[in-house]
């Protein structure tokens, strides 16, 4: 039941990792060119862009589920979990 | 107060701030400002309400270097299941009344180099019973004329934990590791994918749950009897974490669409899904409808109670097998969250925010019963000031 799971995981982190090294530096990923980047710059598209709210959010979340993280790491434990 | 050096003309300041902005997370945001929020989550029927204030300050504190302090206070109140199972022929499982509050504070130092961007960040955490200390290097790196952000980091606490049976604070650590990817597909969309992996160790369990399990102290004489819970001292987990943001211009809005996949050593899988709107109403409101699906397996230790185990358990937990816990948020569940918020940009340096949210949690193993999960309301509001 587990074991799964963890070998798709694997899998993932393998797959991550080979496009990390394979597509990190590459002239195919030049998608998108500086003077075309203004929505983009949109604050409608920024996921960061209540970054208190994010924080307390992620912890009403932490404090009641088995899961959590994924966005990022850091921040100190809490003895509400 | 230092400021960054400003680029000489508007067409010039358009194009930096695009560039700046354009790849959230990727960079530290340089923006000075100082942000107040008030939180207050309120469980139904008289459960926990917890109001939670919080502060940050944003400030550029040489050219290359950005410095944020956040200070946190928790206020909690009311009742929590305890882990004790509905009295027989009941469906109330046994709450108790807690109050405590907790006070956090953390700072961040990041310096950006060239493409690279490094932070450093410390925490620190302090209930009545329980301190926790945090440390974070998270570091961001462009490729791709900015189209490309590799992200790596690190973090690890060092917590001390309050246990009613032991005259000293037991130890608990925690170490997690990131590496993620983000990349622009076009002018309108870029996608994330983030894989992270976590270990904990030391005390793992929580002191205030129990579990029930009847002891026979007499032919057919049947005393139920509560004991601490009993959890591994070592949990190991990873996650799976994938978005795309895609702006529709067409509707003034965009689209934050997420999944995340999260397995650990206690048996859990779990499935996050979130969508988010966030739509302009004009040059200075954005609102925000957002979804949230969550459903959880059981810990492979999980049980309502022990009457129907072998499970002998033990006045003194240990960490060392067999397992056993009654805590609901180790038990299968499926989670909703719905909500609304909306940011009102009243003046270039100033904004304000609100939001409500209803967060319902529902068991799904058919044993536990509903009044051990939480259904709550969440509102707040929130106000920035840039300079």
């Amino acid at each position: 039941m587990v074991r799964r799971p963890r070998q798709l995981l694997l899998a993932a982190v393998l797959l991550g990792g080979a496009l990390l090294v394979g597509g990190c530096a590459t002239p195919a990923a030049v998608r998108v060119r500086p003077w075309e980047r203004a929505t983009l710059a949109d604050d409608t598209m920024n996921p960061d862009l209540d970054p208190l709210g994010g924080a307390m959010t992620e912890h009403v979340y932490f404090s009641r589920e088995a899961a959590s993280g994924g966005r990022g790491v850091g921040g100190s434990g809490c003895g509400c979990n | 107060m230092k400021r960054r050096p400003r680029p000489p003309a508007p067409g010039c300041a358009l194009l930096s701030a695009a560039l700046l902005f354009a790849l959230p997370r990727m960079v530290a945001r340089a923006e000075d400002a100082v942000a107040y929020k008030f939180e207050n989550y309120r469980e139904d029927d008289n459960r926990i309400t917890v109001e939670t204030q919080s502060s940050t300050v944003d400030e550029d504190v040489t050219a290359n270097g950005h410095l944020r302090l956040t200070g946190t206070i928790d206020a909690v109140a009311g009742a929590t299941p305890t882990g004790r199972p509905a009295p027989e022929g009941g469906d109330q499982v046994v709450l108790t009344e807690i109050h405590t509050r907790r006070k956090a504070w953390s700072g961040d130092y990041a310096e950006q180099i060239g493409n690279f961007n490094v932070d450093a960040g410390f925490a620190l955490s302090r209930e009545s019973d329980y301190v926790s200390r945090g440390w974070s290097v998270n570091t961001l790196t462009d490729f791709n004329e900015k189209n490309t952000t590799l992200r790596v980091g690190l973090a690890g606490t060092d917590d001390r934990v309050e246990v009613f049976f032991e005259p000293a604070y037991l130890p608990k650590h925690t170490q997690d590791a990131i590496v993620g990817l983000t990349q622009v597909l076009d002018p309108l969309t870029f996608v994330t994918l983030n894989v992270t992996a976590g270990r904990a160790d030391g005390y793992l369990a929580e002191p205030h749950k129990f579990v029930e399990k009847g002891i026979e102290i007499l032919p057919n004489i049947v005393l139920e009897e509560a004991f601490g819970e009993n959890s591994p001292n070592q949990r190991t987990k990873e996650s799976v974490y994938a978005a795309v943001n895609r702006a529709v211009p067409r509707l003034h809005g965009a689209l934050e669409a997420s999944y995340r996949f999260y397995t650990d050593s206690y048996g859990i899988v779990a499935h996050t899904v979130e969508l988010d709107w966030y739509q302009h109403l004009g040059d200075h409101v954005i609102v925000g409808p957002e979804l949230r699906c969550y459903q959880q397996t059981a810990a492979r230790f999980y049980y309502y109670n022990l009457d129907a185990t072998s499970i002998i358990p033990v006045r003194v937990p240990m960490g060392t097998g067999p397992y056993y816990t009654s805590d609901f948020r180790l038990s299968a569940t499926d989670d909703s969250t719905y909500g609304l918020k909306v940011i009102w940009k009243v003046r270039e340096w100033v904004q304000l925010d609100a939001e409500y949210a209803r967060y319902v949690v529902r068991g799904r193993d058919g044993v536990t019963p509903a009044s051990a999960y939480p259904r709550a309301g969440i509102s707040s509001v929130g106000v920035k000031f840039r300079w």
